[in-house]
């Protein structure tokens, strides 16, 4: 202990004390002996219990302070640190590197390390099929990274792999996917409701209205059609019961996370269907010429969704409902209030960064600002920043170890004003 | 007739910190300070509470590991030669400040109050603070709600979705033995959420659990009604969002209630000002000054300058506080019950060690505002969230957005420069014990006659979780007793990485093993690798409704 302590107190680091060796007496301690022992004592109540020494000699316990430096494996994993950033780590054992540069060949000397990144946000990834990628060049010896995203509530599933010059991508391994956290409220506003018992219990269900709409022919006749919605909407509305499995299956397309966990648990829990009461969603729909598997569970195609996600419409009900009926939610926003760019596909954003690099001795030590720079085993340092528009001050000092040299470096990047021009 | 409801929650978390090998450990303080000034005065709270027959609800959570150690002989033995000397330093301090009425009449209050402690911890309570918290959740007054086992972050870890199970499925079942009944709500270690795990809280049959305000507001769908009434993951378990209004009132350091300058100060302790040789006995044997919990100044403003604490302006103060939150509620509830065609109701969640520890008046405070509230309005009613689901067992569906209540409100302040290392480690760790449960499932299932392979697994899994204890990433950030963090880290998956190759090897060293198992003994009596077998093989658990007997160790005298 007495080592441990004095450590902490002068803030060395614990890869000093590996190895540290515990006595044999310390080792002895009360807890060690048999219980017996404790029993009797334990009616005394004695200031100290005297531990009887063990005839044999015990061997000393040795605590290992040094983490495996690798697990000889090839993994990279994605986590997602808040609605724009994703950290990866990797770790590529020399055999795989090795069996990719045999692959290669001959080229593999010109290729260089980079990390793909694919957004798959509701996608089933096969690898070809990402809204879009882009690379990192991250070089052989890195093994972290945090990369920036361009938009919140996203999935992203990455490559770590060599890159010739002519582009072609040899990819040595895949990541798990990552979803970023939803930033800003939903604009979906439908309402379902459940009501939840500690028994198994009743369905949840929607309270949804029913009216005649084509919706494909709703720019045409749409005064027309609005005033006849309208009419339909108090005469129609009911409450519609779902199951349990609809409910999953609706929300399961809103996450790729969540899919997986519920497309698990569908497989599952087949048995358990009857239990929730699916009959009665089948038999409360058969007068309304439709069938709420189609609406809730039918696959949509990727175009639909995507725009869906990008516009933040709630409409997807009445889209699905097909040309003869459809449900819509109360309180929706309609598609047609967006504004114009938001209807539309197309897409274009861009962002910068800024990357500083410095060498100084190792043991030295660097500030920037009043926030420590940590320093690599060689004295080179990296720092990564969002560069937003504006001006960012970058005053670095750098102290030697031994206090007496210290040089300031002062300088500054500015972003002038990003115009976007619609 | 009342518009609306309040829902007090007090999370109560200290790390797994236990080292029997050493007689003094500076972090077991940690423990011993939280007994002192927040457990017990909490416990005196609601016994006065319920004796004086006021009518209140609190909810909260007691994480695995604090109710660990505190049925745990070995620290509650140490917890009362801690105590003892608490007592004799305020002895001494009497006779010190004899001729300084300013300071006498203080270490007469300290002297009562450690006392006070004494008798709570030994007489009253037999060492075992839990059963106080468990009567009063028998009582009807409070309500327990579990947490993970080890107090791990889970949107990190649900990387590996087996880490999450097995730490949310051990803390069920640890709950269930501690307190005789399946945990209804669930505490998400620093309400640390993403969509899915709701699936697993389903799986252990937790009903409910609570997530930051931005983790209702950006739910989808857009709730209705906010963060004024839960809602329903697609699993059927419900989600409570934090109320940021109420939150910043106590929190906030420069608003908050606790910045008061009648309040007494936090970092002027005795352990730091006294003269060497006098304060020696009663700070570490190595010399190192620590907090010893007698401080005599209030905070006074915002300089160096301090002035002597005078408990009565507090007290009053503390009044005054409780009484401007329960107005600022009444108006709050008003408010919103106009715009809703339902009761609202407010969480407000706070770490249970800023009562007490942190703000000394804290518990007075709690005291006071308990007490207002049955007598003093009848526009907000407290609540806990149970009895809201009788009322209202009908809520809206949606996704919560991942989130948790940690600085910028996601996953930053555990995973950034200084921290992010150990993920690399942890999910390595989380994938090899899966490992090892399924390679070894028949050993766990029926352990063979020895059962010292069974016994290595379960030591296996304990230094994971122990590992996974979202304090070391924590502490790293935050930047004070770094290296301890460092150090139990590295240790844990040490421990874990040696019984693995042990056990691939077909060698278990049966000496280390049982050095080991008596230093890491968390969930001693559970089965832990078996919550890391695929779901299917997960051999039932029952569930021990009598009150487990805690291990005998010896105990400290007391004078």
């Amino acid at each position: 202990m007495a080592k441990s302590v004095l450590d902490k107190v002068n803030g060395k680091k614990y890869v000093e004390t590996k190895d540290k060796k515990i006595s044999p007496t310390v080792n002895l301690s009360k807890d060690t002996l048999p219980q017996k022992s404790f029993k009797e004592n334990s009616f005394k109540a004695p200031d100290r219990i005297e531990p009887k020494k063990e005839e044999k000699p015990q061997k000393p316990f040795i605590d290992n302070y040094d983490l495996p430096a690798n697990y000889n494996t090839t993994s990279l994993t994605l986590i997602a640190r808040d609605p724009q950033w994703i950290y990866a780590y990797w770790e590529i054992s020399p055999a795989s590197i090795e069996a990719l540069k045999n692959q290669i060949g001959y080229e593999a000397d010109r290729a260089v390390y980079a990390l793909r990144m694919y957004d798959v946000t509701c996608v089933d990834f096969n690898g070809h099929n990402a809204h879009r990628t882009f690379d990192i060049d991250v070089g052989p010896h890195a093994n972290t990274w945090y990369i920036n995203l361009w938009a919140d509530n996203a999935s992203y599933c990455a490559e770590v792999g060599l890159r010739l010059p002519d582009g072609r991508f040899f990819p040595i391994v895949r990541s798990n996917f990552a979803t970023t956290p939803r930033a800003r409220p939903s604009e979906r506003s439908e309402q379902i409701w459940m009501e939840a018992k500690p028994a198994p219990g009743q369905a949840p269900f929607v309270i949804g209205e029913i009216h005649k709409t084509h919706s494909d022919r709703l720019s045409a006749e749409k005064i027309a059609q609005q005033k006849k919605a309208e009419e339909a909407k108090h005469r129609k509305q009911r409450k519609i019961f779902l199951t349990e499995d609809d409910v999953r299956a609706y929300y399961s397309r809103l996450s790729p996370l969540l899919k997986d966990i519920i497309a698990e648990r569908l497989a599952t829990k087949s048995q358990d269907r009857k239990k929730f009461g699916i009959d009665r969603v089948s038999v409360y729909l058969k007068d309304g010429r439709i069938r709420l598997d189609d609406i809730l569970i039918r696959g949509i195609s990727k175009d639909k969704f995507l725009r869906r996600l990008l516009a933040g419409a709630s409409e997807e009900l009445v889209e699905l409902g097909g040309a003869s009926e459809s449900i819509s939610s109360g309180g929706a926003a309609s598609e047609q209030n967006l504004p114009e760019y938001r209807r539309r596909k197309f897409f274009f954003e861009i962002g910068t960064e800024l990357i500083v690099y410095g060498r100084t001795e190792p043991d030295a030590e660097v500030m920037l600002g009043d926030k420590k720079v940590t320093l690599r085993s060689d004295g080179t340092f990296t720092l990564r920043f969002a560069l937003p528009d504006g001006k960012i001050p970058l005053d670095f000092v750098a102290t030697s170890n031994d206090r007496i040299d210290k040089r300031e470096i002062s300088t500054a990047v500015e972003r002038s004003k990003t115009k976007y021009n619609p | 007739m009342h518009k609306g409801y309040l829902c007090l929650l007090l999370h109560t978390h200290l790390p797994f910190v236990r080292h029997p090998e050493e007689e003094y450990f500076l972090e077991e303080n940690w423990l011993y300070e939280a007994i002192t000034e927040t457990y017990i005065p909490l416990i005196q709270v609601f016994d006065k509470l319920i004796s004086d027959g006021v009518d209140f609800r609190v909810t909260m959570s007691l994480t695995p590991p604090l109710v660990s150690m505190l049925r745990d002989p070995l620290l509650q033995s140490r917890y009362i030669r801690h105590i003892d000397k608490l007592i004799e330093l305020s002895e001494k301090e009497m006779e010190r400040t004899g001729y300084q009425p300013h300071f006498h009449g203080l270490a007469l209050m300290y002297h009562r109050k450690f006392l006070e402690a004494r008798e709570t911890f030994v007489d009253k309570y037999k060492k075992d603070i839990v059963l106080a918290f468990k009567k009063f959740q028998d009582n009807g007054y409070l309500e327990i709600i579990g947490s993970c086992a080890t107090h791990g972050f889970l949107p990190i870890l649900g990387v590996n979705s087996q880490d999450a199970k097995a730490q949310i499925n051990i803390g069920v079942d640890h709950y269930k033995k501690t307190f005789g009944r399946p945990p209804r709500g669930f505490w998400l270690p620093e309400c640390g959420y993403y969509p899915g795990v709701d699936e697993i809280l389903r799986d252990a049959g937790v009903r409910y659990f609570f997530v930051d305000s931005h983790g209702i507001i950006n739910a989808d769908p857009s709730p209705k009604y906010s963060v004024y009434a839960p809602i329903y993951c697609p699993s059927g378990v419900a989600a409570f969002g934090r109320d940021w209004e109420s939150s910043k009132q106590v929190w906030s350091s420069r608003e908050g209630y606790p910045g008061d300058a009648d309040y007494r100060e936090y970092y002027r302790d005795i352990g730091h000002e006294l003269e060497f040789n006098y304060i020696k006995p009663y700070i570490h044997p190595e010399g190192i000054r620590i907090n010893t919990g007698i401080k005599y100044w209030r905070i006074t403003g915002k300089t160096e300058y301090k002035e002597a604490y005078i408990p009565d302006w507090a007290r009053e103060k503390a009044a005054m506080h409780a009484g401007n939150f329960m107005f600022n509620r009444e108006k709050q509830i008003e408010h919103l019950s106009y715009h809703m065609d339902r009761k609202p109701i407010i969480i407000s969640p706070y770490d249970a060690e800023l009562f007490g520890h942190w703000w000394f008046e804290g518990p007075m405070w709690i005291d006071f505002l308990m007490r207002k509230m049955a007598y003093d309005q009848k526009t907000v009613k407290l609540i806990t969230p149970s009895e809201y689901f009788c009322e209202y067992p009908t809520n809206q569906v949606a996704v919560p957005s991942a989130s948790s209540w940690g600085w910028k409100g996601y996953s930053e302040f555990w995973l950034e420069g200084g921290n992010d290392w150990v993920y690399r480690h942890l999910h390595a760790a989380g994938k090899k014990m899966t490992e090892l449960a399924q390679k070894f499932s028949d050993e766990i299932k029926r352990p063979s006659k020895n059962k010292i392979k069974l016994r290595a697994l379960n030591q296996a899994a304990r230094e994971l979780v122990l590992a996974q204890s979202s304090d070391w990433a924590f502490i790293m950030k935050t930047g004070t007793m770094v290296p301890y963090a460092h150090r139990r880290m590295k240790l844990h998956i040490n421990r874990f990485m040696r019984i693995y190759n042990d056990l691939t090897n077909g060698a278990i060293d049966n000496d280390w093993l049982k050095e080991v198992e008596r230093r890491d003994n968390i969930f001693y009596n559970m089965n832990c690798a078996s919550y890391y077998l695929p779901n299917s093989q997960k051999k039932p658990t029952r569930v021990v409704s009598k009150t487990i007997e805690p291990r005998k160790e010896p105990s400290y005298a007391s004078k």
